[in-house]
């Protein structure tokens, strides 16, 4: 028998310290937001107290990782993943329905997410398949066949209604990259974002001219390969397609409220008290902090409700309002550590089933993190998602700690693991 | 392996946080309107209205106090009406307005109330108080209107009313808002400043629902309101009232000053109108009736009111004459009735007879003999320098003039001057014939009853007058009493139109205002009225050594001054002196008020 490890002070002790601060910033901003004078702390209706149930929750399950076989989490990672697909699906029947998605199961008052908990099984998977295959991401074939380990769970969790969740599953993307997937895909969907933003912005039929201008000049440019021309031709199609299926997508796809956000992004002072709401309550939230911010309890934007959602998606604008520049320039500093880190610690991994893993974990991280901030900073379309480790609900501290401790159990185990 | 693009990710990595640290620069530090805006999210400046001031005449009763009327709120997401009947009952709505009101508040915001009924009286409040328990959403605040316990007083006092756009406009001040209450007319207006107070400003906190989350940095930054302050008329209400009895169904007005400090004791003008119908929620229908009324109950007559003085207007040519030594009291000269229309009988007359008999003839001679003086020989020349040094003369008794009174708008009258009459007839084309009837107080002569009132009390006085006033006192701070005014007139020569004047009241056309217990001294007049019957004319003092009040009465349409006028100031007199009036039937003859008898038709 190996001599596995499991000394606690094997694991990284960088990651481990920012996790700490992280979830102690959490607390703190949670409980500024639960600070109005009918809400007493020691009771099941003050999100802090609960937050503080969840964190003692997860550093248990935390020490229980530490003191785990690792070799389980190999194996438990098909299992868990058909597992979390059952239950996305059981959810559909017998979960309640909250704020429109019906995506959760309620348990003695606890509410819980099985779509925070498949980011997490899918990210195992993920890496158990390129740990056991070898797969060659040049091949579209394989993209194909990689990519649907993704979209169904994504399928999955958009028929619920919870959309900002299942735009999460995209972010694996960027582990293909890592795999050798050509960047070429990236261009071309961010090509067809931007056209699809640009469609907002101006009439299609500018738009039309202005692509077909664009077309014939790169066809003239490259008719000495037939392959190019194809493929140009393509482009060209799926272009007009989205220029033309534009209003489609946001009239008919979209629900109102989730067309509302992303046309108030581009004009939020169209209807400051409507759907532009809680993009300029946050951006007056994050304003008006300055450079000290207005101190801890003395968010008057937080406590007098105008910051929506503050608790969870928009507790970046608590944490702004109530820290200033100071503050958030810190919190976002000490997230391109732990981003960085993981980088790090993933490319340092000799095992490919910990390295994957690893690029999991960062590609859910900075999805997170990007789109979250992002939103409450005005500059991304309102999506429900949390920041982890702040925002506020168990199933994502959960998952999200679940995630970085499999990660570090591994990491700390990897001079042993080649001997699997 | 693939090192290059563990690059990447962390460029990726550093890019999207440099991105954000921009962002946050840009909203936090460099763009400062954020502050402002956060600011106005919870900040709201409430106005603490001042309870305006209350109004006390000389006795210390209430003439005018605030009372609470009920503006209504709704606030939609609250809003929960068990009886809806009721409800509709209790504010007289329909169904549909209903409707209509929820839909329109909606529209505003579904957390902050709306204002659906404005204007409650206190007495409709507490009929259906006892209801509200049944009606959730429905908010009330009170908010002060002017009450008048005892009607009186309505033009003296004036109203209140919202300011409208004009005023707004010319207020240099800033301190009125659309909406604000302001004093229209009278001592509401005269007074504004210090009846108002001034309003208070309180920083509220408010929450995203606007529902009130508290003071701003501890009220600190707040103003405090100051209330008005209380302001002592030196109107006597008894006498006013009793006045205002006297005068029911008649048009015209009496005025009463005190001699010895010119205060006002009494101020009315009929027809006059019930003060409360100008607070709450009628308002705006009450006035427009008052307004389009024939009759002009809301004009002030005693103030705005300008009529000729007639025969009144001998005592001052009396004064003048003995003044510039035209006539002395023995003087004996005879009269007939070539010269102008009379009724007092041919014959021998001395200045007191000519008064009391009201001779128009002898007025006239001596009006001829002050108008031409012979200093210069061409008769046109003469007459206008007669002319200035007359209109010298009247003008000395606050005749032409609005007397500083302490009330918003006051006629002047008129007394005509050379140049009047230059730009009417062409320079030196006229002469004593062409203004002949300015001696017995016709012609271009145009006085107050305010004014008439005055001229009794410096004949009272003998030759002297205080400026008239209302207020005398502001809160406990005494309204000084002006400087005495005096007339061109020798002291002396008042003995003798006071004599004539007890006369007048004693044997001659007075007769109805005689007391024989109190000593009235006055003067009637019958003033010609080319549009109907002559108004009736009086003014008076009493008693006559020690005047305490001095009186005009103007009525009219009712023929002559020793009916309708002479009898009204005659009670007013008694009534303010003795506290009762012992003539019954006197009373009875002004209140049945049928004053024209078959000689006037």
């Amino acid at each position: 028998m190996r001599k596995i490890n499991n000394n606690l002070f094997s694991i990284d002790p960088l990651i481990t310290g920012i996790y700490i601060v992280l979830i102690s910033i959490g607390f703190i901003t949670i409980f500024s937001t639960q600070n109005k004078d009918d809400i007493l702390f020691f009771s099941f209706s003050n999100e802090a107290f609960k937050q503080l149930l969840w964190i003692s929750f997860s550093i248990l399950m935390l020490f229980s990782i530490f003191f785990l076989e690792h070799r389980l989490i190999y194996n438990l990672a098909v299992p868990l993943y058909v597992f979390s697909i059952f239950l996305l699906v059981l959810v559909l029947f017998i979960g309640d329905e909250i704020a429109s998605s019906r995506s959760w199961f309620v348990l003695f008052g606890f509410k819980f997410q099985p779509s925070e908990f498949s980011k997490f099984t899918t990210a195992l998977f993920i890496a158990k398949i390129f740990d056991s295959y070898n797969l060659n991401l040049k091949s579209i074939k394989n993209l194909f066949y990689i990519s649907s380990v993704i979209i169904l769970p994504a399928f999955l969790v958009l028929v619920q209604g919870d959309f900002g969740t299942a735009s999460v599953f995209s972010c694996f993307f960027l582990v293909f990259i890592r795999q050798g997937m050509s960047l070429k895909w990236v261009f071309f969907v961010i090509g067809f974002i931007i056209i699809f933003f640009l469609g907002l912005v101006f009439e299609p039929n500018v738009l039309y001219i202005i692509f077909s201008i664009l077309f014939l000049i790169v066809l003239g440019l490259s008719l000495n390969r037939i392959k190019n021309v194809i493929n140009i031709f393509i482009i060209y199609v799926i272009t007009v397609f989205i220029i033309n299926g534009q209003g489609v997508v946001l009239n008919q796809l979209l629900k109102p409220h989730q067309k509302n956000r992303v046309e108030s992004l581009i004009n939020p002072n169209a209807d400051p008290l409507g759907t532009g709401w809680h993009i300029t309550q946050s951006k007056i939230a994050i304003g008006s902090g300055g450079f000290f911010g207005k101190g801890f309890l003395n968010g008057t934007q937080t406590k007098l409700d105008f910051v929506p959602k503050q608790s969870t998606d928009f507790i970046f604008s608590v944490l702004a309002e109530e820290y200033g520049f100071v503050g958030s320039f810190l919190l976002i500093a000490i997230y391109s550590i732990l981003l960085i880190r993981i980088i790090q610690l993933a490319e340092n991994q000799k095992d490919i089933f910990a390295r994957i893993f690893g690029y999991c974990i960062f590609s859910v991280f900075i999805f997170h993190y990007t789109v979250n901030i992002a939103m409450t900073l005005g500059m991304f379309p309102v999506i429900g998602i949390p920041l982890p480790f702040i925002s506020y609900g168990g199933s994502s501290l959960l998952s999200f700690s679940l995630l970085l401790f499999m990660f570090l159990k591994l990491n700390s185990v990897k001079g042993s693991l080649l001997a699997r | 392996m693939n090192g290059d693009k563990t690059i990447l990710f962390k460029i990726l990595v550093l890019f999207i946080s440099i991105l954000f640290v921009l962002r946050l620069f840009y909203l936090q530090v460099y763009d400062s309107s954020f502050k402002k805006l956060s600011a106005n999210n919870i900040l709201h400046i409430e106005t603490v209205f001042p309870a305006r001031g209350i109004i006390l005449d000389k006795n210390q009763d209430i003439v005018v106090e605030n009372e609470p009327s009920y503006d209504f709120f709704i606030i939609p997401n609250q809003l929960k009406i068990s009886d809806t009947i009721s409800f509709l009952e209790s504010f007289n709505l329909s169904s549909g307005d209903l409707k209509n009101i929820i839909d329109k508040a909606k529209k505003y915001s579904s957390y902050k109330p709306s204002i659906f009924y404005k204007g409650m009286s206190h007495y409709e409040f507490a009929v259906i108080q006892n209801q509200f328990s049944s009606f959730e959403g429905i908010y009330h605040i009170a908010k002060p209107i002017r009450h008048y316990p005892s009607p009186q007083l309505a033009h003296l006092l004036g109203h209140v009313g919202e300011i409208n756009f004009n005023q707004l406009k010319r207020d240099t001040s800033n301190y009125y808002k659309s909406g604000d209450l302001i004093g229209i007319g009278g001592i509401e207006k005269s007074y504004e400043n210090v009846l108002r107070g001034n309003k208070g400003y309180e920083l509220k906190i408010y929450d995203v629902k606007g529902q009130s989350a508290g003071s701003y940095n501890n009220a600190s930054n707040d103003s405090l309101v100051s209330n008005g302050k209380q302001l002592h008329l030196s109107i006597d209400s008894e006498l006013q009232i009793y006045i205002e009895k006297l005068l029911y169904g008649k048009i015209g007005s009496v005025v009463a000053i005190e001699p010895s400090t010119g205060n006002i004791l009494a101020m009315a003008s009929s027809p006059t109108f019930d003060p409360n119908l100008l607070t709450g929620r009628n308002y705006s229908k009450n006035y427009l009736l008052l307004q389009k009324d024939t009759l002009k109950p809301i004009f002030n007559r005693a103030l705005m009111a300008t009529y000729p003085p007639g025969s009144m207007f001998k005592i001052i040519q009396a004064l003048i004459g003995l003044q510039e030594n035209l006539v002395n009291s023995e003087d004996k000269i005879f009269v007939d009735h070539s010269n102008i229309g009379d009724l007092a009988p041919i014959g021998y007359y001395d200045l007191k007879k000519a008064i009391v008999k009201s001779s128009n003839n002898y007025f006239f001679k001596l009006f001829r003999k002050m108008i031409n003086r012979i200093k210069d020989t061409n008769t046109y020349i003469d007459s206008r320098l007669g002319l200035i040094e007359w209109n010298n003369y009247v003008k000395r008794f606050g005749l032409g003039s609005s007397l500083n009174i302490d009330m918003p708008i006051v006629s002047s009258g008129f007394i005509p001057s050379y140049y009047y009459y230059d730009n009417l007839y062409g320079p030196n084309r006229w002469k004593f014939s062409n203004i002949y009837s300015l001696s017995i107080g016709q012609g271009e002569l145009l006085v107050t009853p305010l004014q008439m009132a005055n001229l009794a009390a410096i004949i009272a006085n003998k030759g002297f007058f205080y400026p008239p006033k209302i207020v005398s006192k502001i809160d406990e701070i005494n309204v000084p009493i002006g400087d005495k005014i005096y007339t061109a007139i020798d002291t002396n020569h008042y003995n003798l139109v006071i004599d004539a004047m007890e006369e007048v009241v004693s044997l001659g056309s007075g007769r109805r205002a005689f007391m024989n217990y109190l000593t009235l001294c006055g003067k009637t007049s019958t003033v010609q009225n080319p549009h109907g019957y002559d108004h009736s004319g009086f003014i008076g003092f009493a008693p006559k050594e020690k005047p305490v009040i001095s009186i005009s009465a103007y009525i009219e349409n009712s023929g002559q001054g020793g009916r309708a006028a002479a009898s009204i100031a005659s009670l007013a007199t008694e009534y303010y002196i003795n506290k009762n009036v012992k003539r019954e039937w006197l009373e009875k003859y002004v209140l049945i008020g049928d004053f024209i008898d078959e000689e006037d038709k």
